[in-house]
């Protein structure tokens, strides 16, 4: 059961978002006809879905804008900025009743809202009412839910009663031997339906009912168009759903004179009529196999544990088959390399596919950022419009929730720091209303984010003059406008006067820094004064897979992050260690370094040349002294587990081509000991 | 352990040598007896721990099982016991480096005798209790005492992160 709930808090999440969409847009000047019919019917399926599952608070919430909504558009009320503010903050509330979250005074004032909204339009209609959509319509519905209805939390009864509100009907009901009473008890659904509905509702609006049911369990048509059915279509429906000893001769074409009837006789038709169907229970026992041919293409929600257990078998079957092809390779038996060069293959693609598993499409986060920048462009008084690009672009969910704050930060402070007000962007010559746009797209195995703004750019002269003062610069030094930019991430490190409300939230540019980090995200800004600020985020698509670099230290081998490397060079033992200090001399700079051979009390032969891994994290430099310098390695990274949870040089271990293992440094923790000398 | 232990009816264990006395596991903690070549060594680990290798594709640690309990080195020790830790359905594998695996024998539960209280010098905590099998008393390991983990995971310089680099390096200078 638990199952079901969770998948009905999923459906109505995205039925939220989609909501929100529907709001913005009609605030936009979006079809405002269709998007209030669409927002009346998202309230009205939800209220019908909170009910079902005891969201009772919930229920009585959509209840009021189900209200509302109908009646602005049968145009007695007229729709305000203040009220779609109000749906807003609704959906807001909504979505924290689906997390169990107290939100009692806010719901209480929602709902004296609506219920003000409602009372004013009673007392001064806006227009007569222009009813486009009086003319009534008629809909066939075929219901045949699948046997486990019962268990998945539902009761066909509902649907049935929800379709009884919604217009005069004729029920048949096609029973089996057993009563729907056992059949009920027993949790085994074997009835199917025919509905004969007349009323004022669109296809879409039946069709919403049916929300909980899968497409093959259900078949609305429109009476309207006769051609849309026949005989066949329904026998076949039922059929599909192994239903087959519904009698459909027998009704059909009598129900069909009883639906004109219906309509053209209004007077003297019954509201109601029930038919009850009894059946011989037949022809069940090819369910399972026909079942399997109807299986749809949708989306399911797996457990990302489940996911990791696979991606865990995956890579140990990845470095089990590079182990094979080496042993191969001795026996040089050509049929048998040829069989190892197959699964090989196979392998690569189900690595492939496994990780792809974990891939969701950008756009079901920057799509929030709508909403933001809304919100803040109102609470700033700035007209601001968003540009999304590359919604499809895919990268593990992982990497997607990490960004979402740091993201957040930087539209934040666009639309508070960079883009300017009315005012201001007319007398510079600029369109009044200012463009923020996101764009997502794959450069090689990373995803790019980039965040461009039209505002006023950074100010590179009070940047430097914070420097300054901040001691992270001379007076008269020369500094690259890169570098400039680089201050603006430090801890603390703010050029604002004063702390405004939106920005100040003790969320920095250091913090969107080390959030990216650490999942191994770069972050780039370029600005150009009066011209706008363009923030690049650079991505790996997925955290499975690492690109490293492999060295050696004494007899262990180590990976370092490929993307943190600057630079390899060979240098000597002299050079090295004979020095008073542990400085480098590298470039034009002095680099600290530390040496992996002391660290680890390994022995290093003075004869030979050390390798220097230039390390470039956060920015800051620092060279590793390794013995060698091997190679790059894929890595498929693990956890050492709970004996080594005091290590804190490495994190974690990777299987390597020839079945050992190599051991992950952890840059953060270097940098940090860097830090203490 | 998966269930209540039935001390009447006789389970397997698998006996080693170390040193050179005989101790015995249970057969159900063992997944496989390896030899040991690909092994890595985690610098700073604890004296306990001689490193990890891959198990299945699995990170496995390998303890030093002649350290844990006190005994003297006797040559390569280059085969490890792998067996499981965990009691429910999770993993927790660790690898045990031995002198010889010699016999798989079985005895219920209720033969295992008290530890006497002088004369061992294995810490009396690690151990079940002693049964006799052919006239050799054979150490029945208490796995889960023998191999906690917040006594393992200790590092072999609890200094060594306070220690500075400048002291370790002015050693290994030229002088």
């Amino acid at each position: 059961m638990d199952e079901y709930i969770n998948s009905f808090i999923d459906e109505t999440r995205e039925m939220l978002l989609a909501l929100e969409e529907d709001l913005l847009n009609l605030e936009k000047g979006g079809d405002e006809d269709e998007i209030i019919q669409n927002v009346f019917r998202t309230m009205h399926t939800l209220k019908g879905a909170a009910r079902m599952y005891g969201f009772e608070n919930m229920e009585s919430l959509t209840h009021e804008f189900e209200t509302l909504y109908d009646q602005i558009r049968n145009r007695q009320i007229a729709l305000s900025d203040e009220i779609i503010d109000t749906t807003l903050r609704g959906k807001d509330v909504l979505a924290g009743m689906l997390e169990n979250k107290e939100s009692g005074k806010q719901e209480k004032e929602i709902i004296e809202s609506v219920e003000r909204y409602l009372t004013q339009g009673q007392e001064k209609p806006v227009k007569a009412p222009v009813n486009k959509d009086s003319e009534s319509s008629s809909f066939l519905i075929l219901l045949s839910p699948d046997k486990s209805v019962f268990e998945r939390g539902l009761d066909p009864n509902k649907i049935l009663d929800e379709l009884k509100e919604m217009g005069r009907h004729k029920i048949i009901i096609h029973e089996p031997e057993q009563s729907w009473d056992a059949q009920k008890a027993n949790k085994i659904c074997e009835t199917s339906w025919e509905i004969y509905l007349q009323g004022k509702h669109k296809l879409e609006e039946v069709k919403d009912v049916f929300l909980f049911y899968d497409e093959e369990e259900y078949t609305v048509l429109d009476a309207d168009v006769p051609s849309s059915f026949s005989e066949a279509f329904i026998r076949s429906f039922f059929q599909k759903n192994y239903r087959e000893a519904v009698d459909i001769e027998r009704h059909t074409l009598e129900n069909f004179r009883e639906l004109a009837d219906l309509r053209t006789d209004d007077g003297q038709m019954q509201r109601s009529t029930e038919v009850l169907v009894k059946e011989e229970n037949t022809g069940s026992e090819n369910q399972a196999a026909v079942r399997s041919k109807n299986s749809s293409n949708s989306t399911i929600n797996v457990a990302s544990k489940k996911i990791d257990d696979l991606m865990n078998l995956v890579s140990s079957l990845v470095s089990s088959t590079a182990e094979l092809k080496v042993l191969a390779e001795v026996h040089k038996d050509y049929k048998l390399n040829n069989a190892i060069e197959n699964i090989d293959k196979i392998t690569k693609q189900f690595r492939n596919n496994a990780l792809d598993l974990r891939l969701v499409p950008i756009g079901t986060l920057l799509n929030k950022f709508n909403r933001h920048v809304r919100d803040l462009s109102v609470e700033l008084n700035k007209s601001v419009s968003v540009i999304i690009e590359g919604q499809e672009t895919e990268i593990d969910k992982t990497i997607l929730s990490a960004i979402e704050k740091p993201l957040l930060h930087i539209i934040r402070n666009s639309i508070d720091h960079g883009i300017e007000s009315g005012e201001e962007r007319i007398g510079k010559g600029k369109s009044e209303q200012g463009v923020l746009k996101i764009t997502a797209f794959y450069t090689g195995a990373n995803v790019v984010i980039q965040v461009q703004d039209d505002g006023r750019g950074f100010d590179l002269g009070k940047i430097k003059k914070t420097a300054i003062e901040k001691g992270y610069l001379e007076h008269d030094q020369q500094v690259s406008e890169k570098e400039l930019l680089s201050f603006v991430m430090e801890p603390g490190f703010t050029t604002s006067d004063a702390i405004s409300k939106v920005s100040g939230r003790g969320f920095g540019m250091d913090i969107v820094k080390k959030e990216l980090n650490a999942v191994s995200g770069s972050i780039e800004i370029e600005t150009e004064k009066d011209l706008g600020t363009f923030i690049t985020l650079k991505l790996p698509a997925t955290l499975s897979i690492i690109d490293t670099l492999m060295i050696g230290v004494g007899k262990s081998t180590l990976l370092l992050p490929l993307p943190e490397i600057e630079y390899c060079y060979q240098e000597t033992w002299e050079n090295i260690y004979s020095g008073e200090n542990d400085y480098l001399k590298y470039h034009d700079m002095m680099l600290p370094f530390i040496s992996l051979s002391s660290k680890f009390n390994s022995e290093s032969d003075r004869e030979k040349d050390e390798m220097v891994v230039v390390i470039n994290k956060y920015d800051k430099k620092y060279g590793i002294i390794a013995d060698r310098v091997i190679g790059e390695h894929q890595a498929v990274i693990k956890p050492l587990g709970e004996l080594f949870i005091n290590q804190p040089y490495f994190s974690g271990g990777s299987v390597m081509v020839d079945g050992e293992l190599a051991l992950m440094l952890d840059t953060n923790y270097l940098f940090s000991q860097l830090a203490m000398n | 352990m998966k269930e209540i232990i039935d001390i009447d009816k006789k389970s397997s264990f698998i006996t080693f040598i170390l040193g050179k006395e005989s101790f015995a596991v249970n057969v159900d903690q063992v997944l496989e007896i390896i030899q040991l070549e690909k092994l890595t060594e985690i610098p700073n680990a604890s004296e306990y721990i001689r490193g990890v290798l891959n198990f299945r594709g699995s990170i496995v640690p390998v303890i030093n099982l002649h350290k844990r309990f006190g005994f003297k080195a006797s040559g390569a020790c280059n085969i490890a016991v792998i067996v499981n830790l965990s009691a429910e359905g999770s993993d927790r594998l660790i690898g045990l480096t031995v002198e010889e695996v010699t016999d798989v024998v079985q005895f219920d539960y209720k033969s295992i005798r008290a530890v006497p209280e002088v004369g061992i010098n294995i810490d009396h905590e690690y151990l079940e209790g002693i049964v006799e099998i052919s006239k050799e008393f054979v150490f029945v390991l208490n796995m889960n005492k023998a191999f906690d983990t917040s006594e393992l995971s200790k590092l072999e310089h609890p200094d060594f992160i306070a220690t500075s680099t400048k002291t370790e390096e002015s050693e290994e200078q030229p002088g």
